[in-house]
């Protein structure tokens, strides 16, 4: 087995669960997580061990990828925008994992894409605060400052959620 | 547990697997990746080049500056030693210089200062047989310019000659003069000598032409014209004898000026209180390749400022330009991420 495929094989489930959270929607999650494979594979021969893991790279791919994606979307959402004001809008189906309790899927699916992430990225994939903070391109105390952010979002909604 | 370790707890065992025909097709990926090539090369990070680059700039350039030197200070070492040969100092003790179509043999006669050294070598004196032009110049420094025109000018009249023109100017820092003098022949050598005494000799020169052959063609004229007037009374022609005789007294008049004329020698006397420049010592290999690796230096330095000036506003522009750039692109990325 290539160096590659050893990366792939191990870090496939990381990479997938942090774009899970990133996009909450599970077809798009999986389209995504193939699209960060095959640029990995065209980057691989500038991959630097000892700049950081291949766990850290990929996750940089994944995030570049999945901001291209939102990009797309918006430019579809703008030129689509007058039909999707006359027609009924379908709610959309969210999904992040398998096992988490309905009342955390719905606080999750309330929260920013830029909040899910960071909580995939520190919580889900338990990468260090240096690391995430430079995944993202902010300083460790700002990435800190989101995260807790993010959780307490997350625990007003819960308790928001059980009072209703 | 309290709420948000509870939530961590189980946002952390959430199961994210991917599902097993996205495994196949990121393994059918893989697949397709290239066996591994070990490299020897050292993986380039424009961070390590940048470390790599700027030390061995900075080593070329002082490298640049000391060949540079050591090139020049060979060069200017041969310079030196042409220079060397030229005997250069400030205050110079010159030997007359005669110049003129004197074809008498000269009396050299040595000058000797009030010191009892000898002040100048050998200044030509004027022959006492033969009508000559005798020129003399001299330049001297002077401490008191005041003083030593007043003695040049009371010295003149001594020796029974006179003042033809005086410029004297006098400054802050220092100050000048001019003196033309005429002297009669026979003591122009004491006035040299006298004059020499005033101050240090800083140029000398003596011009003697002789002027005789003049004088012998009016002479031999002049008899030629009396023997010519005596025949004319013999004849009784008294016309021609005036015509004769006008021509004899312009003649005699001539004669009479010339004599007046060099029977004077012109001494043009320049005093000047500046100071002399000192001359520097020869330097030494060693110092010579400092000046040159400074002076090679100073040419790089100047270059790199210009390159600077010239480039400095582009490359802020430029660095600007990324910064925004940056600020803008995590801005868009916010947004997306915001929804």
């Amino acid at each position: 087995m290539t160096g590659f495929a050893a990366a792939a094989e191990e870090h496939l489930d990381d990479v997938h669960g942090y774009l899970l959270y990133l996009t909450g929607d599970r077809s798009a999650a999986e389209e995504l997580t193939a699209e960060t494979f095959e640029r990995a594979l065209r980057a691989w021969s500038r991959f630097d061990p000892a700049r950081g893991s291949a766990r850290t790279w990929l996750c940089q791919i994944a995030r570049s990828t999945a901001l291209d994606h939102f990009r797309a979307e918006e430019r579809r959402r703008r030129r689509e925008g007058l039909y999707a004001l006359r027609e009924p809008q379908e709610a959309e189906e969210t999904f992040f994992a398998t096992g988490l309790s309905p009342a955390l899927a719905s606080a999750l699916a309330a929260l920013s894409a830029g909040e899910r992430e960071v909580i995939a990225l520190r919580v889900l994939l338990g990468l260090d605060g240096e690391g995430t903070a430079r995944l993202l391109g902010i300083s460790p105390t700002a990435c800190s400052t989101r995260l807790s952010r993010a959780l307490a979002k997350l625990e007003e909604r819960m308790t928001a959620d059980v009072a209703a | 547990m309290s709420l948000p370790e509870s939530l961590v707890a189980e946002l952390a065992g959430a199961n994210v697997a991917a599902s097993s025909e996205l495994r196949a097709r990121v393994r059918e990926i893989a697949a397709r990746a290239p066996e591994p090539r070990r490299s020897r090369l050292p993986r380039f990070s424009p961070r390590r080049a940048a470390f790599v680059l700027a030390p061995a700039v900075v080593i070329a350039g002082l490298g640049a500056a000391l060949a540079g030197g050591l090139v020049s200070s060979t060069r200017s070492s041969a310079v030196h030693g042409e220079k060397a040969a030229a005997p250069l100092s400030p205050t110079v003790e010159h030997g007359a210089k005669v110049f003129g179509a004197a074809t008498v043999p000269q009396e050299l006669a040595p000058v000797i200062g009030d010191s009892g050294a000898v002040r100048s070598a050998a200044t030509p004196s004027p022959s006492s047989g033969r009508a000559q032009q005798y020129d003399a110049e001299m330049r001297l420094r002077v401490k008191d310019l005041s003083r030593v025109t007043q003695t040049a000018l009371r010295l003149t009249r001594a020796l029974g000659g006179y003042v033809r023109s005086v410029d004297y100017g006098a400054g802050p820092k220092s100050g000048s003069a001019e003196l033309v003098v005429r002297i009669p022949l026979g003591a122009v050598q004491k006035a040299i000598i006298r004059f020499s005494a005033l101050g240090t000799i800083v140029d000398q020169h003596v011009s003697i032409q002789d002027v005789q052959t003049g004088f012998d063609r009016r002479f031999r004229r002049l008899q030629t014209l009396r023997a010519q007037i005596a025949a004319a009374q013999r004849k009784g022609d008294d016309v021609k004898v005036a015509r004769l005789r006008k021509q004899l007294v312009s003649l005699q008049r001539q004669q009479a000026q010339g004599k007046r004329r060099y029977s004077y020698a012109t001494l043009s006397l320049g005093l000047t209180t500046a100071k002399p420049v000192v001359a520097h010592p020869n330097p030494g290999r060693v110092d010579r390749a400092l000046d040159g690796a400074g002076s090679v230096l100073l040419k790089e330095l100047v270059v790199l400022l210009y390159a600077l000036i010239v480039a400095g506003p582009i490359a802020l522009l430029a660095a600007l330009a990324l910064v925004f750039g940056k600020l803008w692109r995590r801005r868009v990325t916010e947004r997306l991420l915001a929804r």
